[in-house]
């Protein structure tokens, strides 16, 4: 296990280093700085849309990590850790981490304004429950569009725009799913193959605490997602070679 | 075999229509180095990578022992923003063998390859040469069942070029089975046992590396994409450089491709007889 977080230390590092993460990243500040620039807000139902930007900027982030693999360097780090699932355990691990700092990160801007404006800027106290939730949901979605996004990987989707395109009529399908089931009931058998954002939002419309059965159905569909994603990306990867 | 570390069995390649690799079937065993040889694109790195399990092979099997150890230098290597040092360090810890020991043969090949002073700087600032001494570096971190080479001297200053064969005789000492894939006819000579070229597809025993020297012709072309006369022979590889043309020969045959490349309206501005040092 060391030796495949070291791999994706190295990983982590060559992605850093051409800048690549740069653009998500400020995509989410600017969501954030203009979301929660007016109070008091509601942290239930802002916190969910929170998560759908987060998707969203973590679906980026996910396609521009796995687009801008170094190929000769995941060969080498391939070869040294001697498989390829463990080389691609080592890519998952950094998108794991990009997600615990991202969704660390958004659940602590409206939690510090709310600490520095006396405790005012949501509309009630707000207590460990739910910030728990409000983790629970973040680093959630925020993996699910990580893992989303890897899907679009160079060896899988060859054309630079294809994937592009692909990963954003995904995005809207997901999104607007509940309203295109409305209007075409059979798209409800291929909703599963898009990501599970339109629950995201809906499932907490109109409450005012994190309900743990809501909560548990959101976590686990975005956890179960995000896994049949890495596996699909694994298997994919496993006859798509160098 | 008992000694066989690795068997390719009937291997294909195929990209799309194009057959790179038609039923390649050999063994390599421990301490043997094998060359491959042949024109650019006939499936020297497609071999390699196959041997190395990046790629898969489209019918027949590549078998190689449980758990083997295989280090690799590719043919290019990539201009990142970091330092070799970081780079190689991090390399040596995926490695996951002895750290200490690592870090200590980092060093002493950043010196062999007179590269300690620049390990700081990032490596996208590297010369080709300075590029490929990293390349080389991180195979041999660490002991290796097969060592697969694929060009790895392109670039590199002669000091390096002896330190790099110093460094290979000593793995093929260990046990290591080393699998060269490369078109300089005198590295061939210094380190393997057998050659083969590659042609249509198929391995071909190669004599010519042992036998005679080669003869390196630099020729101007009448305009760029100069085709050789297709029935010329003893061309052991070409290069296209846009109006220049590398072509290495062998000896026995030079006298006859001089005089066809100058009738076919090319100059000659350069010639060299190259010999294993």
């Amino acid at each position: 296990m060391k030796r495949i977080a070291d791999a994706a230390r190295l990983q982590a590092a060559v992605y850093l280093k051409t800048g690549r993460a740069v653009m998500p990243g400020l995509a989410l500040l600017v969501f954030l700085v203009t979301f929660y620039s007016v109070g008091p807000a509601d942290l239930v139902s802002s916190t969910a849309l929170t998560a759908l930007a987060l998707f969203l900027c973590m679906t980026w982030a996910g396609i521009s990590f796995a687009r801008g693999e170094e190929p000769v360097i995941s060969q080498l780090v391939q070869l040294k850790l001697g498989s390829l699932l463990r080389e691609t355990a080592s890519r998952a691990l950094v998108l794991l981490a990009a997600a615990l700092v991202a969704s660390a990160f958004s659940a602590a801007w409206p939690l510090t304004k709310n600490a520095v404006s006396g405790g005012t800027f949501f509309i009630r106290d707000v207590n460990a429950r739910d910030i728990v939730g409000m983790l629970l949901l973040l680093v959630s979605s925020s993996l699910a569009g990580g893992a989303y996004g890897g899907l679009f990987h160079s060896r899988i989707v060859g054309d630079t725009r294809l994937a592009w395109l692909l990963a954003l009529l995904g995005c809207l399908a997901g999104v607007f799913s509940g309203v295109i089931i409305r209007g075409i009931p059979v798209f409800a058998y291929l909703s599963p193959l898009f990501p599970p954002v339109y629950s995201l939002i809906t499932r907490f419309d109109g409450s005012v605490t994190f309900e743990a059965a809501e909560l548990t159905k959101a976590v686990a569909a975005c956890w179960i997602y995000a896994a049949a994603a890495f596996s699909v990306k694994i298997l994919l990867l496993r006859r798509i070679r160098y | 075999m008992p000694d066989a570390v690795m068997t390719f069995d009937q291997v294909s390649k195929r990209f799309g229509a194009r057959e790179v690799l038609k039923n390649v079937s050999f063994q390599i065993r421990k301490g043997e180095c094998m060359a491959l040889t042949g024109l650019n694109g006939c499936g020297k790195t497609t071999l390699l990578k196959l041997a190395a399990g990046l790629t898969l092979p489209s019918s027949g099997a590549v078998r190689a022992g449980d758990g083997i150890r295989i280090q690799y230098i590719p043919e290019s290597f990539p201009r990142l923003n970091l330092s070799a040092r970081d780079l190689l360090r991090s390399l040596g810890r995926v490695e996951g063998s002895d750290q200490k020991r690592i870090k200590k043969r980092m060093e002493q090949l950043l010196v062999l390859f007179s590269l300690q002073e620049a390990s700081g700087i990032p490596i996208r600032a590297y010369s080709k040469g300075m590029l490929q001494k990293v390349s080389v570096i991180q195979a041999f971190l660490s002991q290796a069942d097969v060592l697969l080479l694929d060009e790895p001297l392109s670039g590199q200053d002669r000091e390096s070029q002896d330190a790099f064969k110093r460094l290979v005789r000593e793995s093929l000492r260990e046990g290591t089975a080393v699998l060269l894939a490369c078109h300089e006819q005198p590295l061939i000579r210094a380190l393997a046992g057998t050659a083969f070229v590659i042609r249509d597809g198929e391995l071909h025993p190669c004599e010519a590396p042992f036998g005679e020297d080669e003869v390196i012709f630099l020729f101007g072309t009448p305009e760029p994409g100069f085709l050789i006369p297709p029935d010329l022979e003893g061309i052991l590889r070409t290069e296209d450089h846009g109006g220049e043309l590398l072509l290495a020969a062998q000896q026995g045959a030079c006298d006859e491709i001089l005089r066809r490349m100058l009738q076919a309206g090319c100059r000659l501005k350069e010639m060299r007889h190259e010999k294993d040092r």
